[in-house]
């Protein structure tokens, strides 16, 4: 059983759970209505069919000069409580409703567009940390068995070639071999366009875009840069080696290697909660990530969309931040649930 | 003598050359003369502008310095805020200088806490305000660096402890500033103080250069429109060589149509007589990116334990 899995652990972590999802989201967005005055609740009217919708007869500039003080900003407080759990109601019984910027599309349309380019952002970058790792773990197993004939050769008297003693160096130093730790994500990720700008193929004769537009470069490269910046890789890969090489040279690996046993299972069993840790440490550390990369490659993304946000001084769209935040709390939900221990305890 | 001993702790270490050159470009930045339009487009360098002008005229030394200005201050404030911080906790320690019995437990969530979404959390933060602040977003990244600076000094201390060092030295009547500030803050501690200090303002910086590079410059600091991030922003397009240098390259372009034989200014499409802008931008923009590099990567190195030879890959 593993630490904290009791009764009361799981009734917390549940209760945790729910104030992560609706509290920490509905606080960060009550305390920007009280301190931006550009958030405008106002000029959103409530329909019973589609949830909020834009008023156009709302004066916003009339709202921004408000009186201040305590009581103004407690008063703000309480409204954008008000309209943050109407708005979560109405995505929770499919009437998201339409922002003010997109009034022509649900609310839930265009976050789910986003997120899905944002989820191909991660799914890239995170199908290539897992193809560098097994690389890695493939070398260093043919490190290994390129050792064990050469050193077969040595015990013959005889002496193995140039050639065999070279890629064994080789396979032993990209075994070795680990991601940049902590490149720095304006760095990676301007690394990486620079090299995309150049890349991309110009549409054919015809003007029809080949099918790595740069829409779906953007994706593509911007996955790369996350997967390569602000220590992702390097926390896991080198976090991941490192336990697992730690729990190796324990005794009852060793006791299992001399019956004859292979210790991996083992190994992979008692390290699971170290390394799902790391998992989550490092998918986190994406997500943050995310939102640079997004606006370096102009991914239309969630992070694109947050980032949109803060820079918009004319006015916050109100309800498309509650909803990117209840988006992003969702994520981190979802990496906090997802049962990564089960999965890797399998090997 | 103490020549010698500055030679031995800067030998092998090129690293230490960086907070140099950053308070060298720093002092230009302070006390040197702004970054305005002084010629009609881009030149190449000369004695007058040592780095040469960018594509809007103005000298490039002084935007590089200019742009310094938009991180040192708040990384400068973390740093003192840290610095603060860690005093008072050591200061904490030295009321009970001995370890008491059984407080050796290990935290849950430690390692996801060790890499917390950085961005997000300063974007969040972001939000809060009316006109994004500089110091706002140091002061959030310090928040979410502190922990990990706390943990590894309360294992020092802790360490010493166990070793009685604080305990002796309180035994032996010193006063508790001169434990405090000549023992801990200047002696056993100051490596760990110098590395964090290190670390904190390179997160600090590249935070500030991040922000600078996605939103530009004017909306991370309201007026002053100079920081590596948005000037970066401008020149990366020019970071790689021209298609057709590169198809040149790869022998894709057909043989009378190779600009390298004509001259690197056909790649560039320039007239011979006109200077090329785009190439004084690509090299601009590789300056700058190396400058990038140099001074923070730099700074990442010293803030690396030292005395860790062959261990680090």
């Amino acid at each position: 059983m593993s630490p904290g899995q009791g009764r009361g652990s799981v009734g917390a972590r549940a209760l945790r759970s729910i104030a992560l999802v609706l509290l920490v989201p509905g606080l960060i967005f009550c305390c920007v209505n009280s301190a931006r005055e550009t958030m405008c609740l106002d000029s959103y009217v409530w329909d019973s069919g589609h949830g909020y919708k834009s008023d156009p007869a709302a004066d916003c500039r009339d709202a921004a000069v408000e009186e201040s003080g305590v009581t103004a900003a407690m008063g703000r407080l309480l409204g954008a409580a008000g309209f943050y759990a109407r708005a979560l109601y109405g995505s929770a019984t499919f009437r998201s409703g339409r922002s003010r910027q997109y009034a022509e599309t649900p609310l839930a349309k265009i976050l789910a567009q986003r997120g899905l380019r944002s989820m191909g952002v991660l799914a890239v970058a995170v199908a290539a940390l897992a193809l560098c790792y097994f690389l890695q773990g493939l070398a260093g197993r043919l490190a290994r068995r390129r050792s064990d004939l050469n050193q077969k050769t040595r015990s013959r008297g005889e002496h193995p070639g140039s050639l065999a003693r070279a890629s064994e160096r080789l396979l032993a130093r990209l075994a070795r071999l680990m991601p940049p730790g902590g490149l720095p994500l304006p760095i990676a990720g301007l690394l990486v366009f620079g090299v995309v700008l150049r890349l991309v193929p110009e549409p054919d004769a015809m003007g029809n875009n080949h099918w790595l537009d740069f829409d779906r470069a953007g994706i593509l490269w911007a996955g790369l840069a996350l997967s390569l910046a602000d220590g992702a890789a390097s926390i896991l890969m080198r976090g991941w080696q490192h336990v697992v090489s730690t729990e190796a040279r324990r005794s009852y690996a060793d006791s299992l290697s001399m019956w004859g046993c292979d210790p991996g299972p083992a190994i992979a069993e008692v390290s699971r909660y170290v390394r799902a840790a790391q998992l989550r440490g490092g998918l986190l550390a994406l997500i943050g990530g995310l939102l640079v990369v997004e606006g370096v490659f102009g991914v239309d993304g969630l992070g694109e969309t947050l980032t949109d946000l803060v820079v918009d001084r004319q006015g916050l769209d109100a309800l498309m931040l509650a909803n990117v935040l209840v988006v992003f709390a969702l994520i981190v939900l979802m990496i906090e649930q997802i049962p990564f221990e089960k999965v890797l305890g399998r090997r | 003598m103490k020549l010698q001993g500055l030679r031995s702790a800067v030998a092998g270490r090129m690293e230490v050359l960086s907070p140099i050159l950053l308070i060298g470009f720093a002092g230009i930045g302070w006390f040197g003369a702004e970054a305005k339009p002084v010629g009609p487009g881009a030149a190449w360098p000369s004695m007058a502008h040592p780095l040469g002008l960018d594509s809007a005229g103005r000298d490039f030394l002084s935007v590089v310095a200019g742009g310094v200005a938009d991180f040192v201050l708040p990384g400068l404030c973390a740093v003192a805020a840290l610095v603060l911080v860690l005093a008072a906790r050591a200061w904490l320690a030295l009321q009970r200088p001995v370890l008491p019995e059984g407080n050796q437990r290990d935290r849950v969530g430690g390692l996801a806490a060790a890499s917390p979404p950085r961005l997000l959390l300063v974007l969040v933060g972001m939000l809060l305000l009316e006109e994004p602040s500089p110091l706002v977003a140091a002061g959030i990244v310090l928040l979410l660096y502190l922990p990990v600076a706390l943990q590894e000094l309360v294992s020092q201390l802790s360490a010493l402890r166990q070793q009685e060092v604080l305990a002796g030295a309180m035994a032996h009547g010193l006063p508790l500033r001169r434990v405090l500030g000549k023992y801990l803050l200047v002696g056993y501690l100051r490596e760990l103080i110098g590395r964090h200090c290190a670390a904190l303002f390179t997160q600090v910086a590249f935070t500030q250069i991040a922000l600078a590079y996605v939103f530009g410059a004017s909306s991370v600091r309201a007026g002053i429109a100079i920081s590596w991030g948005s000037e970066f922003e401008k020149l990366a397009p020019f970071l790689m060589p021209p298609r057709r240098f590169l198809m040149d390259l790869f022998g894709a372009s057909a043989r009378d149509e190779e600009c390298l034989h004509l001259g690197w200014r056909e790649c560039y499409g320039c007239q011979v007589d006109l200077v090329c802008d785009q190439a004084v931008n690509s090299f601009h923009a590789a300056l700058l990116l190396l400058i990038i590099m140099s001074l923070l990567g730099g700074l990442l190195l010293l803030s690396q334990p030292r005395q860790q030879g062959g261990g680090a890959t």
